[in-house]
């Protein structure tokens, strides 16, 4: 049997407790090209250095807890496949714009923070029964669908560069998913949404990059989801300066 | 987590600067095809009367015209200057109101003196 190729994983780590600036360290290991990068990055703490610490869960790209930078760009490193990164060498860091805790885990407290803000969480109306279901046509989950999708991997968060200079900026997932319960049939949270989506935090801080919409795993794009709701934004403005006592 | 929620005022500016590009993507390409290129070529061919100024008056004669001719010069510089102000901020130019006021100020000097000039074409 041939010998396996090898690549080298460049790691950027950081120990809170270790009195020493980030480093870099290189690892050489043998890879298989329908290898994951995580299944790589398993291989070096399970076999190389048992110190290296990286969130995981899933495996399949559906938990969104192995996001991290792969030559700069935000990925899931279970959804990255060795033979697509091969001869390397691969540069993996922590996920850009947050504060990272231990190696490649970082806090996400501050997205967790900012999903009530945003109102992302269904909000019944009057008529709606605590013990009937709330049927709906293909037609209104259309309305909704792609941006259910999401499943907080904060990748959109490491790409969106107005995160990264304004860290009150609500941010492309939040704003996807408070479109996505402002788009569905069973909510009536708009009106509490409100504040949020006009504020300079909400949909105004963003430009309009669109770097999260590459990124994303899930195809949720959360650019179009920020400005769907600009167009609703600046009517409810117009409304609101035309017919003063509209609001509050 | 403190976070106060201030109601932006972006609307009436994203507006503007919409509608400049709208404008900007759809016209001024026409525009600049035609008097930087077909124009002039059209001259050395034999027909130099294409942008002859008694035409372009003519074209302008309509206070219609008029206006339809200074609101987009207005939007183009709307746009412009919305993007400009933009631009500083991510390339990390932390300007302030000042440059607040540079930028719109800009666009509002350029849109009232590009209606008056406009305006105040002599009729052919
Ligand atoms: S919008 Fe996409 S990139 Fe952002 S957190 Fe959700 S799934 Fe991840
Ligand atoms: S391990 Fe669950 S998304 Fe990668």
């Amino acid at each position: 049997m041939s010998e396996r190729p090898t690549i080298v994983i460049e790691v950027r780590r950081w120990h809170p407790d270790a009195e020493q600036p980030p480093w870099w360290q290189a690892f050489e290991l043998p890879y298989r090209e329908d290898q994951s990068l995580l299944e790589a990055l398993q291989h070096i703490k399970d076999e190389l250095d048992g110190s290296l610490t990286f969130r995981w869960s899933c495996r399949m790209a559906i938990c969104g807890s192995c996001g991290c930078m792969v030559d700069g760009r935000p990925e899931l490193s279970c959804h990255l496949l060795m033979g697509d990164l091969a001869p390397g060498p691969v540069r993996v860091e922590p996920l850009a714009h947050f504060p990272v805790i231990r190696d490649l885990v970082i806090d996400q407290q501050d997205v967790l923070d900012k999903l009530p803000v945003a109102g992302a969480y269904l909000v019944p109306g009057d008529d709606t029964s605590a013990t009937e279901p709330s049927r709906q046509t293909p037609a209104q989950v259309a309305e909704y669908a792609q941006f259910a999708q999401c499943i907080n991997c904060l990748l959109c968060y490491s790409a969106c560069p107005q995160y990264g200079l304004k860290p009150d900026f609500l941010g492309p997932a939040a704003l996807a998913l408070m479109a996505r319960h402002d788009a569905d049939s069973r909510d009536a949270g708009q009106a509490e949404r409100r504040e949020a989506r006009d504020a300079t935090s909400g949909v105004w801080d963003c430009t309009l990059v669109g770097h999260c919409t590459e990124v994303c795993p899930q195809g949720v794009d959360p650019a179009r989801a920020i400005n769907r709701n600009k167009g609703a934004s600046a009517r409810d403005y117009l409304l609101d300066l035309l017919l003063p006592g509209r609001r509050r | 987590m403190s976070r106060r929620l201030r109601r932006s005022h972006e609307p009436p500016f994203w507006l503007l600067f919409g509608a400049g590009g709208l404008l900007a993507a759809l016209i001024l390409p026409a525009v600049v095809l035609f008097t930087g290129l077909i124009a002039p070529l059209s001259g050395r061919c034999g027909d130099s009367g294409l942008l002859e100024h008694a035409r372009m008056l003519s074209l302008l004669s309509t206070p219609i015209a008029r206006l339809a001719c200074a609101g987009f010069i207005a939007l183009l510089a709307w746009h412009a200057c919305h993007r400009i102000y933009h631009l500083c901020h991510d390339l990390g130019l932390r300007g302030g109101a000042g440059l607040r006021w540079a930028c719109y100020g800009t666009a509002a000097l350029v849109s009232v003196i590009g209606l008056v000039l406009v305006m105040g074409l002599p009729h052919p």
